[in-house]
């Protein structure tokens, strides 16, 4: 009788910490798997979204800018220059925010001094914040001037983003870090 | 009891959207449209299915006093699983249900039917119950769905599991006499309460035509009995 306590004491831990094992092996194991899968599609989407963005077909291998110190501290990751020939297509730069629900992934294009788009590769907000709001960012910049106010373009006249929220500020200082230093390069 | 019962109960008798009310945020986020609905029917009936064998399988050897942190670990592993997997080979439909995906972890019914059935039975009675169940939530998600998508778009675009293009479009009426509402959260309120409302005036005119038909069947078998005994 004395034994039993201590026996459970000792039982339920163990037995719960098997589970725990068990699962996390379980998960580590579909993980090792499925992650390059996961990994793979978003360089793919980024990929696509290089010529997405500028509105092109196809264009000479891009070039790697470096981007300064400023620049990535705003979340950009990387700057690429698009050639066609000796002709400057435009650049497009990654961008990685902090919103709301983690980190964004997301691409800004430019060319003549305009923005020629803006793609979204990943997100972790609500299915309609992060799927049916933040993609309406693209119509509301592309075709307008690089210097114009970031913010005034996202919201237009209905608030998209009202300028207010961690996500849209993210987004908005995110675009707009990218449009000064494209200007600088332009200049 | 027999098999056919288990399935049919957990289907229809104890559906758990319409007649428990068990679960209802994912069913009224997901049910804007068919495709999303069909996407979270069939990630619930995986997990509910996995959740009630795997359940089953050590119910002798969990200890009564954590079976509960150890059927929650169970479920959490199978949704973390089912998501990794939609991830990586359904991104469109994972993305399409987002956030509803991942809280199936704390979807009472799963929950419900591991601890008041697969913790009881055996396997194949646990898998049993867990089609019926979760035959029964696509059935109920996808009643709710038609007729939010119906009623608030004027159609019902099917669209692929792959890409989440739009296959083919059937339109029903015209879209301007459609009611949008319906297609938004809103919407998914009223609509399943016009839903429980029209199941729970038909279930027992159902039961009592049943009860009915029983009664006379009874009655007819008596009468021989009565007869040769009154001889």
């Amino acid at each position: 009788m004395a034994k039993k306590p201590i026996n459970k004491f000792l039982l339920l831990p163990l037995f719960l910490g098997t589970v725990c094992l068990l699962s996390a092996g379980l998960i580590a194991g579909v993980n090792s798997f499925t992650e390059p899968v996961i990994n793979q599609m978003v360089i793919d989407r980024q990929n696509a979204g290089y010529y997405k963005v500028l509105g092109i077909e196809s264009a000479d291998l891009p070039v790697d800018k470096e981007i300064s110190q400023a620049l990535a501290s705003d979340g950009v990751t990387s700057k690429k220059e698009f050639k066609s020939g000796d002709a400057l297509i435009g650049y497009v730069y990654d961008v990685t925010v902090t919103g709301y629900g983690g980190p964004i992934k997301f691409q800004v294009g430019f060319k003549d001094n305009n923005f020629s788009g803006f793609n979204i590769i990943t997100h972790g907000e609500t299915t309609t914040y992060g799927g049916v709001v933040i993609p309406q960012v693209d119509g509301r910049i592309k075709g307008q001037s690089a210097s114009s106010d970031v913010l005034g373009l996202i919201n237009g006249t209905d608030n998209l983003t009202a300028g207010k929220s961690e996500t849209g500020n993210a987004l908005v200082a995110g675009i707009t870090a990218c449009a000064e230093d494209y200007l600088a390069e332009v200049a | 009891m027999k098999k056919s019962s288990i399935i049919l109960d957990g289907a229809f008798k104890n559906n758990s959207t319409f007649i428990l009310l068990l679960g209802l945020c994912p069913v009224l986020a997901t049910t804007s449209g068919v495709s999303s609905a069909l996407g979270m029917g069939l990630a619930m009936l995986a997990v509910i299915i996995v959740s009630n064998i795997v359940v089953s399988l050590i119910r002798k050897i969990i200890p009564n006093e954590i079976r509960i942190p150890v059927m929650i670990v169970i479920i959490a592993t199978i949704v973390t699983v089912v998501e990794m997997l939609m991830k990586a080979y359904l991104p469109d439909l994972a993305a399409n249900l987002g956030v509803y995906l991942s809280i199936i972890v704390v979807n009472c019914i799963i929950f419900a039917r591991a601890e008041s059935f697969a913790l009881k039975n055996g396997v194949l009675d646990s898998f049993l119950d867990a089609i019926g169940t979760g035959l029964g939530f696509i059935l109920s998600v996808l009643l709710l769905a038609l007729a939010r998508e119906v009623v608030g778009t004027g159609a019902i675009d099917f669209k692929s599991f792959i890409s989440g293009e739009s296959l083919y479009l059937l339109r029903i009426f015209p879209q301007q006499y459609a009611i949008s509402i319906f297609v938004e959260n809103s919407g998914a309120f009223i609509m399943l309460g016009l839903l429980v409302a029209l199941i729970s005036y038909l279930v027992p005119k159902i039961g009592g035509m049943k009860e009915k038909a029983a009664k006379a069947k009874a009655q007819k078998m008596l009468k021989p009995t009565l007869e040769t005994e009154a001889k």
